[in-house]
């Protein structure tokens, strides 16, 4: 089995015009740049779901995939309304077993200044009951409109890296311990 | 308890209990670890003594060659 972990970054929204790409897009690159640790980008946008039936039903044979591999996963998720997008939820019902013991990190994105706390918050029971294991640290974009230059590259770059840093630390030691945890630990 | 027993000796489980809980991988061949217990709620366990869930009970076993993962309904 390959022995590097493989962390996708989520982006959570279709919205037009979202913010949340450029964040994505950031947290991306800081995810590819660690070593022993390949990701993808994945936009929920492209997924294509039918709005027609809900939960495993919609499954999408690549999407599933993708999650079946996936050591750990981070969502990046802007607050809408204090909570998180509909259509995430939607998207992220369609798995079950893919998720079991694996490891999830949270970037909240707001236009107010509280970093996506409150999306952050409203997730985590959700991410539990999908059987996900949530780690301590997590993402903060406040101002999301204002943090990008017109070229997407984020301002204030150093300060974000720092936190990165941390919240990525912990997110691959958690993913570490849970494929050791699920190839070797019997309940 | 030392992290050899720790890792090796689930507490709670006895070696005819995980003898059976033994599943092969369908992908490899290989034995899978059985890791987690799960609710599905899309198994209807009205007629089942622990109907209090509100979904099927599943076992999650994880192959450690391939990375396979399977569901079992619990015995
Ligand atoms: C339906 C909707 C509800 C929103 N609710 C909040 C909110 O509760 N708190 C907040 O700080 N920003 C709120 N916003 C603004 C978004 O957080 C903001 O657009 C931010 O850039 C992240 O979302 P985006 O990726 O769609 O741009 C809301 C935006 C929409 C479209
Ligand atoms: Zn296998």
């Amino acid at each position: 089995m390959n022995s590097s972990l493989f962390i996708p970054v989520i982006l959570g929204t279709v919205r037009k015009g979202r913010a949340s790409e450029n964040v994505a897009k950031f947290v991306f690159e800081q995810v590819r740049q660690r070593e022993g640790v390949e990701t993808a980008l994945v936009d929920i946008r492209e997924q294509k779901f039918p709005s027609d039936d809900a939960g495993e039903q919609i499954k999408d044979p690549a999407f599933s995939e993708l999650c079946a591999r996936a050591d750990g996963l981070v969502l990046v998720v802007p607050e809408y309304n204090h909570a998180y997008p509909g259509m995430l939820k939607h998207v992220l019902d369609s798995n079950l077993k893919e998720y079991i013991h694996k490891a999830v990190g949270i970037c909240g994105v707001s236009a107010g200044g509280f970093g996506g706390t409150r999306v952050i918050q409203s997730l985590l029971p959700v991410l539990r009951e999908l059987g996900l294991v949530t780690i301590f640290w997590d993402g903060n974009f406040s101002g999301a409109q204002n943090l990008f230059d017109s070229n997407g590259k984020i301002l204030d770059e150093a300060t974000h890296i720092k936190r990165m840093d941390k919240f990525l630390g912990e997110l691959i030691w958690m993913s570490k311990v849970l494929r050791y945890g699920r190839e070797n630990i019997s309940i | 308890m030392d992290e050899k027993t720790f890792l090796s000796e689930p507490q709670n489980m006895n070696h005819k209990d995980a003898q059976k809980a033994r599943m092969i991988c369908p992908k490899c061949g290989a034995e899978m670890n059985h890791h987690a217990m799960k609710i599905d709620y899309s198994i209807d366990d009205s007629f089942e003594d622990h109907s209090i869930f509100g979904g099927g009970l599943q076992e999650a076993h994880t192959c450690p060659q391939c990375g396979d993962i399977e569901l079992r309904r619990a015995q």
